[in-house]
């Protein structure tokens, strides 16, 4: 039949191209003609993104801190300008917030964004709206309030695509807090429980780790694509291969890659490594406080210990 | 048809839902939909396969590209492709069964997902791993099956609405995506008046008079249906009567590729053709109204004035116009109407009327003439107004081809000169030819291609041999299949004869040319060959 033969063609000439394609983007993937392409893609729909990302939101949105708002009216007014005037909900505000604490404990200059969209399938990427019209360019590194997001890998004019941590292609060099000792932390995928544990490999054979030690990002070579001082997570189990010459541990990372709403991107490195002071205050074990009542005759002796212990 | 724009507009909803917000969706099982690629087999499912397969091109290209996608280029393209053409082959083998349809959807979304799946750990291996695929993927088919009947649904209802406008979508019912008998009978009825196919009835026609005449003018008094439709009637073996005349009722929606009438009279006697085009309706403006065995060579047209003339040998040809009628602008007139037809010596009377009322405008001025180009001697014009497009007519005084012949079929070009080569050589009887004088004859004819019949004996006196093997005279029946001739004649080298050293030609080569069927071996063994 003439219909299923034109089919066929149709079908045959559409394989091919595809096939041609993916061939062209193996072999080159910085081809010029596929980066045009990708920034006319980009730009239309990372418009009709952004305009359903506000929509989006309202699904993702969490819950309110109404009482904060009067008291971070002054730091959001910067921000309010950066996002074009753009409603931010209360969640939004909150995360601003965390995301201004964290970027001035490390003394980053951070460039506020949303994610507009999430990559299908198995791929671990967003949508932020802000591209190299905003000053962004590819190998920056992204974090939120709670620790470290990804690293932008392309850029469009008003765009940009994050390769999240969790991702299983990401490696990110990673330095355990209190000793300083350098592994590296891969992510686990797209998992049932949303945001699996990630993997930290020590890189010295020497190395000791225990449960409850956290991990920064590692200074990487011009700070890029990774500033220091990122909170990475924190170990949450040893595991011991017999054969293994390092140590190897599981990582819960501090930010939840199912949830991103408000990031921001370094724009600017510190100028110092901040090395662990990003890190979130509850970690560090306050002093101990102990009173010691002297015992008088006739009264029974009361001693009072508060103490905060880290939270595992 | 759906709308065009139904198919984009879908697609690139379904992206951007797809990528801001289901993809952001912590659904329990750790996958979430692909309602991309649902509504890329929903959508062929319900358009077919080429659809199905442009469609899950661009859906997966846009997919590719949009600015998350840090796949390569053209990955969800392949996958997503090759699922559409599936979805609507299969969706084609579904027919109009709504759980087939699901169910081979639901099959096909399965296998492209499984497909992209491991397209990407082909591709990508850093990005897709064992664990994850084990964990995701059987929870995103799972989802995707359940998606897959509700967007199905939507496709279809959708569908149905844009394309049957919104109040017949609402009166149809609630489940359009099941349609009715009697919806679906309409339906294909309503494909079927798209096209304008002729139907071929056999005239009743009395010996010796062909006519002109409608698709309804068997029922008189009967207005024609909705359902009539043109039809060419041969006639049942008498001289040729035909007419492509279209009913009233559909005078503007005439196919845009110009019937074409390819026509002989068998018979030396009359033959009237006659082809009426976009004739108006019978109570408004005078539309044709006659009957069947008038008169021989009575034209179809505007019944306003008849050629009876059809008895005689010669050509009549007329052209009826009704004045301020016309073609409706989708008429006919746009494409060129070419009749051709023969008969023996440009017999046959020629009408054609052509747009004689139109139902719909009946203002517009009168379209088209035909022009004869013609040999025959005594054809007959008539015309009332000049054209805008001009049909083309053409006669064939040549011998007519026999209907089922193609055009491309061969012709005798010295079939004369044989005869008479044949009478005045010797052509022994019993329609075997002597050896000396079949070369001869051969030579001075020039045409290799005779056919020696194994005839009967003594059917004739020395020299009346029959040329034919039934017997009968080469312009009567159908021809018998001539092949290519080779350039070359017997004898004489061929340009190929000298890789086989050999004389081709001869008796090998007469055997060759003369066949199996018409006894090409009796000339070796009758005569002893050609050489």
């Amino acid at each position: 039949m003439r219909d299923t033969r034109r089919t066929r063609v149709v079908l045959v000439v559409l394989l091919v191209v595809a096939l041609a394609l993916i061939g062209l983007d193996y072999s080159d993937g910085s081809n010029s003609v596929l980066r045009a392409v990708r920034n006319v893609a980009g730009d239309v729909f990372g418009g009709t993104e952004h305009g359903t990302g506000a929509v989006a939101r309202f699904f993702s949105a969490g819950s309110s801190s109404a009482s904060q708002v009067k008291s971070l009216q002054e730091q959001v007014v910067k921000l309010r300008a950066e996002l074009s005037g753009e409603q931010l909900s209360k969640s939004d505000l909150q995360q601003l917030r965390k995301l201004l604490l964290l970027a001035g404990a490390a003394q980053y200059r951070v460039l506020a964004a949303s994610v507009i969209a999430v990559g299908t399938g198995y791929q671990q990427t967003v949508t932020i709206d802000v591209g190299s019209s905003n000053g962004v360019t590819a190998d920056e590194t992204v974090l939120n309030g709670d620790g470290l997001v990804g690293q932008v890998t392309s850029v469009t004019p008003n765009t940009a695509t994050v390769r999240l941590a969790d991702s299983p292609a990401q490696v990110v060099g990673a330095a355990v807090a209190p000793s300083g000792q350098l592994g590296s932390v891969t992510g686990p995928g797209v998992t049932t429980s949303g945001s699996g544990l990630m993997r930290l490999q020590m890189l010295s054979s020497s190395a000791v780790l225990k449960p409850g030690d956290e991990l920064v990002t590692s200074a990487s070579e011009h700070d890029r694509p990774f500033v220091p001082g990122v909170p990475i997570g924190v170990i949450t189990k040893l595991i011991n291969v017999n054969g293994a010459l390092t140590e190897a541990a599981d990582v819960r990372p501090f930010v939840d890659y199912t949830a991103l709403g408000i990031v921001g991107v370094v724009i600017v490195p510190p100028k110092h490594d901040p090395r662990f002071s990003a890190l979130p205050p509850l970690p560090h074990p306050g002093p101990t406080v102990t009173v010691t009542v002297t015992a008088r005759p006739g009264t029974a002796g009361n001693r009072s210990s508060p103490s905060t212990r880290p939270g595992g | 048809m759906r709308k065009a724009w139904l198919a984009p507009v879908l697609i690139v909803v379904s992206i951007v839902l797809q990528l801001t917000v289901l993809n952001g969706l912590r659904l329990p099982g750790g996958g979430v939909p692909d309602v991309v690629l649902v509504v890329v087999a929903a959508l062929a499912v319900a358009d077919g396969p080429l659809a199905g397969v442009i469609v899950g091109f661009a859906a997966g290209l846009c997919l590719d590209l949009a600015p998350p996608g840090s796949l390569l280029v053209g990955q969800y393209a392949l996958v997503f492709c090759l699922a559409g053409w599936a979805a609507g082959r299969l969706g084609r083998i579904a027919g109009r069964s709504p759980l087939w349809s699901a169910v081979f959807m639901a099959i096909v979304v399965a296998v492209a997902e499984a497909l992209s799946t491991a397209l990407g750990l082909v591709l990508e291996p850093a990005q897709v791993t064992t664990a994850e695929i084990r964990d995701v993927l059987p929870a995103t088919i799972g989802y995707d099956l359940v998606l897959c009947p509700f967007v199905l649904y939507l496709v279809v209802v959708v569908g149905s609405l844009l394309a049957e406008g919104l109040a017949a979508g609402a009166a149809a019912g609630g489940v359009p995506g099941v349609p009715t008998r009697s919806e679906r009978a309409q339906r294909r009825r309503q494909r079927q008046q798209v096209r304008h196919h002729p139907r071929l009835v056999h005239a009743a026609a009395r010996t010796g008079d062909g006519w002109l005449t409608s698709g309804h003018d068997r029922y008189h008094g009967r207005q024609p249906s909705g359902r009539t439709r043109a039809r060419l009637r041969p006639a049942s073996g008498v001289a040729g009567s035909a007419s492509g005349l279209r009913h009233p009722g559909s005078a503007g929606r005439v196919s845009r590729t110009p019937p074409s009438l390819r026509l002989a009279g068998g018979r030396r006697g009359d033959g009237a053709i006659g082809n009426s085009v976009g004739s108006g309706a019978i109570g408004r403006g005078g539309g044709p109204r006659f009957g069947p065995g008038r008169h021989p060579g009575m034209l179809a047209g505007a019944s306003r004035q008849f050629r009876p003339r059809g008895g005689r040998p010669g050509g009549s040809a007329t052209r009826q116009h009704s004045g301020s009628t016309a073609l409706a602008s989708t008429g006919p007139g746009r494409g060129r109407t070419p009749i051709r037809f023969g008969g023996r010596r440009g017999d046959g009377a020629l009408g054609r009327a052509f747009g004689s009322a139109s139902l719909t405008r009946p203002s517009r001025p009168a379209p088209a003439t035909p022009r004869l180009r013609t040999g025959t001697s005594r054809s007959a014009l008539t015309t009332r107004s000049v054209p805008r497009v001009v049909p083309k007519v053409k006669f064939k005084t040549a011998a007519p081809a026999p209907a089922r012949r193609s055009a491309a079929a061969p012709r005798f070009r010295r079939s004369s000169s044989l005869r008479s080569l044949g009478s005045a050589y010797g052509l022994v009887s019993g329609g075997v030819l002597e050896h000396s004088t079949f070369r001869t004859a051969r030579r001075r004819a020039g045409a290799p291609r005779l056919r020696l019949a194994s005839g009967r004996r003594a059917s004739g006196p020395p020299g009346g041999g029959m040329l034919g093997g039934s017997g009968r005279s080469p312009l009567r029946g159908p021809r018998p299949r001539i092949g290519k001739q080779p350039r070359f004649g017997y004898g004489r080298r061929s340009p190929l004869s000298f890789l086989t050293g050999r004389r081709v030609g001869g008796s090998w080569l007469a055997r060759k040319r003369a066949g199996s069927r018409s006894g090409g071996s009796l000339i070796g063994k009758w005569t002893g060959g050609a050489g």
